[in-house]
Formats: structure tokens, sequence, C-alpha cells
């Protein structure tokens, strides 16, 4: 009896190892993964050039007012690094407008900033260096998301964009539950948090869609026709992740088409 | 130190199971040696069977011996306790849904022999009724958070419990409505099990969990 009990559980174990094995196989799960990630980058990344920019300003502050975009900002600071460095000629690169090139090399010289010791620098330095490789490492995952999605749920991608698709399979827990979904609930994918406060206190109104909301198209909508695009949206993502699921044949263009027709019919 | 439950101990505020593979902690959790035996703490506040022992628990069906079936195994935490209990002479069938949970469940499944890990939606009790013959489970214990929880304990103790068997089901009550009373989901939640069980005992499981209650039932013979 206890033999047979111990043969039966191996031959369990095997199992569920092969089920977990192929599962982790699939693309969703590292698309999963890395369109997470991409959040926590920006996060990081945001984190890492808001302490650049403060400890910077100590050298040279008015360079924030006048450069605003953190990476070109992070850019100066590693290459150039200290503010005599601040010449035409090394800034070029990086600063593309002339007007702007001029007013940071003008500011450079009447600075209020202090100086700053070499050690100090340095760490600074190594700060936007870190910022800057998340940067990197956000584009490699961009690229890497779009390829993915591009062989996996090329229907899904093909209508929602690579990086949004990507957020909708995360959102379903995969292609599989997306293409379970019926569209009201892809509708509201990413809303979860508004919608709970909504259930909480009916005061607080419902949202409408979730990250949908993102879509270039429902974005361009003016604010009257947005809920009626979002749903039309919804409708043919699920139409889209089920072919993508089921290996149907690629139909984005052609849903993609309709999307946009009937945004046009509303005007 | 004192057996309140054959292989469960209790010290002051503290649960402990007798380790049934010594020398092995499951999730980090304290080994300590108690007159020669080695016990493993259980700690109330990650363990829904524990917080409702804590909570005066009047009988615990799971016993040495027990064949025991556990919907929603997780990582594992609790059925490794379940499995110090049942000990050598039980088993344990572990199913949960996900496998990410599934990975390290395995784990723990490779380490102590009376655990079986099953990767199923609990929801379709045929999709592995193949791997028990029916009516050999002894007790069936249920932790999924699932909106149709109940629906889900019942259907398995058709399937698979044996009548007089003991059921023991651990209601979410967030999981099953964000703005009903929840004293109210408790009430109609037990109700649903009714037609099958005699309620024996329900405990709410503060100050352990929020909003949780555990139902100790038994299957009409
Ligand atoms: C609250 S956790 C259980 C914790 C566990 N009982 C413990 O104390 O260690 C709920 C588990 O139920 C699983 N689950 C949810 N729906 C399920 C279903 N339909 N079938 C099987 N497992 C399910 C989830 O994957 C999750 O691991």
């Amino acid at each position: 009896m206890q033999d047979k009990i111990q043969q039966l559980r191996k031959q369990l174990i095997k199992k569920a190892k092969k089920q977990v094995q192929v599962r982790y196989a699939e693309s969703d799960v590292h698309i999963i993964r890395a369109v997470s990630l991409l959040q926590d980058l920006d996060a990081g990344f945001n984190l890492l050039a808001e302490n650049c920019i403060e400890w910077y300003s100590a050298h040279f502050p008015e360079l924030h007012n006048i450069v605003k975009d953190n990476e070109t900002y992070l850019k100066l600071v590693q290459e150039l690094g200290d503010r005599a460095n601040f010449t035409e000629k090394n800034a070029a690169e990086i600063i593309k407008e002339r007007e702007r090139r001029k007013r940071v090399l003008d500011a450079a010289k009447k600075s209020m900033g202090s100086e700053i010791q070499k050690d100090v620098l340095e760490a600074i330095k190594m700060l936007s260096k870190n910022a800057l490789s998340l940067k990197k490492e956000r584009l490699l995952l961009e690229s890497l998301i779009g390829k993915q999605m591009q062989g996996y749920a090329p229907n899904t991608a093909g209508l929602a964009g690579p990086i949004l698709g990507a957020r909708l399979i995360a959102a379903a827990s995969g292609l599989k539950q997306l293409a379970m979904m019926p569209a009201s609930t892809i509708q509201l994918l990413g809303a979860e948090k508004a919608l709970f406060r909504h259930i909480r206190d009916r005061k607080i109104k419902g949202p409408k869609y979730g990250h949908i909301y993102g879509h270039a198209l429902v974005k361009k909508q003016p604010a009257k026709h947005k809920g009626k695009v979002a749903r039309s949206l919804a409708g043919k993502l699920s139409i889209a992740a089920r072919a993508d699921y089921f290996h149907g044949e690629n139909i984005s263009e052609k849903l993609k088409q309709e999307l946009e027709e009937r945004a046009k019919q509303l005007d | 130190m004192e057996e309140i439950f054959p292989n469960v101990f209790s010290e002051r505020k503290e649960l402990f199971t007798k380790n049934l593979v010594p020398g092995t902690s499951v999730y980090g959790e304290k080994l300590l040696d108690h007159e020669g035996i080695e016990l493993r703490q259980w700690d109330q506040y990650r363990s829904k069977l524990a917080a409702a022992i804590k909570n005066g628990l009047s009988e615990l069906p799971i016993k040495p011996g027990s064949v025991v079936l556990y919907l929603g195994a997780a990582e594992g935490t609790t059925i490794s306790h379940v499995s110090d209990i049942v000990g050598g002479k039980g088993i344990v069938i572990g199913v949960d849904i996900s496998e990410r949970v599934m990975r390290k469940f395995i784990m723990v499944c490779e380490q102590r022999k009376n655990i079986v890990p099953i990767l199923a939606d609990a929801n379709r009790p045929w999709t592995y009724r193949d791997y028990f013959a029916g009516g050999q489970i002894s007790v069936l214990y249920q932790d999924v958070s699932q909106k149709n929880q109940a629906q889900i304990f019942l259907k398995n103790s058709e399937y698979f419990l044996k009548k007089g068997g003991y059921g023991m089901l651990a209601i979410k009550a967030k999981s099953i409505s964000q703005e009903k009373p929840v004293n109210d989901i408790f009430e109609s939640e037990t109700a649903k099990l009714n037609e099958q069980f005699n309620v024996l005992q329900k405990i709410n499981l503060k100050p352990f969990e929020k909003d949780h209650e555990m139902v100790f039932c038994r299957k009409k013979e």
C-alpha cells in the first residue's frame, strides 16, 4: 500500500514539475516580467536622477532650470562634470539646440554654485552613470518586449502596440486569461485601484478604462468620445487576444482599420 | 510545553508541530528541541489553521494517519505543518492552480514523503479524480480565497470526502463581496454548506487575519 502511494507520489511530483516547466517556457512569462520591470526601472531612474540633480545643484544650480530633460542633464554631469568643462565643443554633442546650449554655457560662467571637490564630483558622476545605465536597460527591455510580442501575440501587439499589449497581458496574468476575458473586463484592466476605491465609497466615480486609456487613438479623442472608442478598442483587443491564443491568422491591420473607422464616425 | 493535539504543541503564546523531517526548516521558522523531539514553530499570523487553533478550535480532525485533501496549497507553509501532524502514516494531497507557488511547493513535497502536489483548478475536481479512488479522503481543508469558495468546497466534497469525514473551510469575506457586512457573508456562505454538512464550529480568525472565518464541519452520513 505505502509502496503504491509512494510510486504515485513520485509520478505526480514529476508531472507537476513538467507542468511548471512548460508554463515557464512560454513567452508570456517573460513578457510579464519584462513589462513589470519596466515600471520599476523608470521609478529607479527617477529616484537616482532626482538625487543627482539635487546634489549637482550645489555646484551648478542654474543647470536644472535650463535643461529639464533628465537624460540630457545626467549626460552633462557624467561627461562634463566640472562647470569649467562647459565649453561649446564639449556641450555641442549633448545639447543639440543652439539657443539652449548658449544659455547653459552662459549660466556656467556666471553660476552662483560653489566649487566642488574632485572626489565629491566623482561620486555624483557615478550616480549619473548608474541612472543612465537604467535608461539603457529600459531601451533593451523595450526592444525585447517588442520582439517577444511580435512572435507571441502579434495581433495584440499590432492593435495595442507592444508595450500596452504587454501591460494588458501582465494585468490579465497571461495571454490565455486575456483571451478568455470579456471585453468589459479588458477595458478595466489596470484600473483595479480606482475600481476598489469606487466599491468602497460609491461617491467616488468608478473608472471607465484602465491601461487602454494610454492607447494613442483613445488619448486623441475629445472627452465625450473617449469612452466609446475605449469600449470599441476593448472589443477588438478581445478578438485580437483570442486570435493570438488560438494561433489564428494576423488580423491586426483589419482590426486597427475598423477601430479607426469607428473613431471617425463619431466626429 | 504541552501537547494540545497529537503532534501539536503549545507553550505560552506559541504553537509548534513535531518536525517530520528533523533538521529542516521549511520557510525559515524556528526549530527547537523538546525532550529529544524536534519541534517547528507554527506562526498563527502566517497560517489560518494555526490561527483557528489559537482561537479555540474544539477538535482537530487532522490526526496522525489522516488522509487530507488540501485545496489552495500555495507555497506549502500550512501544509508542511499538516504534514507534520498526519505523520508518516498519513498523506496530504495539495492542490493549487498557480505555477508560481507550485515551484516552491514541489520542493516542499520532495522533502516530505507524505505530501503529493497537484497543479490544477479546484473548480474542476474531475481533472484530478483519477489520482485517488473516490471516498478515501478523511479531511477536506480549503483556503483558496475565491468568490465561489463554498461551491468549490461542496464540489470537492462530493467527489472525494467520505461520509462522516471532516471539512475545514477558511472563508475570506473580501473575496466574496467588498461591500456586504462581513458577518452576513459568513452567515450566507456557511448556510450553503448545510446541504452536505453539519457545521460544528465557526471561528473568527481575529486578530491574526482580518475578516476571515474558519468553518469546521462534518459531512452528513
Ligand atoms: C491564501 S492562499 C493559501 C495559503 C495557504 N493555505 C497557507 O496557509 O499556506 C490561496 C491559494 O489558493 C490558490 N487558488 C486560488 N484559486 C484556486 C483554484 N481555483 N484552484 C486551486 N487553487 C487556487 C492560489 O493560487 C493561492 O496559492
